[in-house]
């Protein structure tokens, strides 16, 4: 009778641990999700979109920097959001231009609301040079020595600017950096031009355009 | 006596059956949310997750999933509050901490990645 007993005081209290755990355990679920991205405007509220000429901090002999910017922009623009994008010749004169809201909007003949992409870029080629440990490649890949190298540096920087064309204020501005080294001394500059500008889009249009972004989220049953 | 200590045990574990029993119900609701977020359907987990606020104001939970689907929507200032509510009920729960971290890295992130670049 006692041994009955006492094992069902031990049963009470196992019942009881149980209790007691689930009220302490907390449980979760993972979710993947799309997480919404702060962008700082859409295309959607401008009728027209333009890209005028930008102000060229150097010049590289041979290579129109501005002509460049401008044809390429416009049709990666029209090409990622579906809409007609024009150019439109503008003489800038210097960095200070882009803040003055009265010369942009009184630029736009017609009254409907457009965007005016415009900004800054200073693209630059250097040479460098510089001795290294290396293996000695074709003689004994076991050995290393000290070997003089010399690669190609092309950095291209872009201060970007989005101007609301009815009142003139920026409504985006970012500076942009982007510079890569080349092993063939003769590399031109169009080529790196359209490595740095395509590594530079794909920073831009997921800043301008990218909504959203999947993500890892914890969410809490209890 | 033992008929007074079984008496007590099992007086006990109603108590502790009918606290389930309400903790269940926000659990469900908890639950159904997390079902439709899975399922996509976010106004309807932050409907169920609002309700259980309404009627249990503490629950760390139901304040972490909001944040979540706040931050899902877009309403960044909505997120931050819940976030951080959450954390007032819940400081150790690591589950919130990450999310939040998350939630603040990703805001930073845009910041730091600006200011890098005007340094180059």
């Amino acid at each position: 009778m006692k041994k009955n007993k006492f094992f069902i005081n031990k049963i009470f209290l196992l019942i009881l641990l149980f209790f007691v755990y689930s009220c302490g355990s907390i449980s979760y679920v993972e979710i993947k999700t799309d997480i919404a991205k702060k962008i700082p405007f859409s295309f959607e509220q401008f009728d027209e979109i333009m890209i005028t000429d930008f102000l060229p901090e150097n010049e590289i002999p041979d290579f129109d920097i501005n002509k460049e910017m401008k044809d390429y922009f416009a049709q990666e623009i029209e090409v990622k959001t579906k809409r007609k994008v024009s150019t439109k010749k503008i003489p800038l004169e210097d960095e200070q231009i882009f803040k003055n809201k009265q010369f942009w909007a009184n630029i736009s003949e017609k009254d409907e609301k457009g965007i005016f992409i415009t900004g800054s870029v200073e693209y630059k080629k250097e040479v460098r040079k510089a001795l290294v440990r290396d293996k000695r490649k074709f003689e004994d890949p076991f050995t290393y020595e000290d070997q003089f190298i010399q690669r190609k540096m092309f950095s291209l920087a872009l201060d970007l600017y989005f101007i609301n064309s009815q009142t003139g204020e920026i409504i985006y501005q970012r500076k942009f950096n982007e510079s890569k080294s080349y092993e063939n001394p003769n590399q031109t500059a169009y080529f790196a031009f359209y490595d740095l500008i395509y590594s530079m889009k794909q920073k831009i249009f997921l800043d301008v355009l990218t909504e959203k972004q999947p993500q890892e989220r914890y969410l809490i049953i209890k | 006596m033992s008929i007074k200590i079984n008496a007590l045990w099992t007086l006990l574990i109603l108590l502790l059956f009918m606290t389930q029993c309400a903790v269940h119900h926000t659990e469900s609701q908890i639950q159904f949310g997390i079902e439709a977020a899975q399922h996509d359907l976010w106004d309807e987990a932050i409907f169920r997750w609002e309700k259980v606020i309404q009627s249990n104001p503490n629950s760390a939970a139901a304040h972490n999933n909001l944040a979540v689907a706040y931050e899902r929507k877009g309403d960044f200032k909505k997120a931050e509050m819940e976030y951080e509510k959450a954390l007032q009920l819940s400081p150790k729960d690591e589950q919130i901490q990450s999310n939040y971290q998350k939630f603040k890295e990703k805001i930073t992130a845009k910041k730091k990645e600006e200011i890098s670049d005007e340094k180059k």
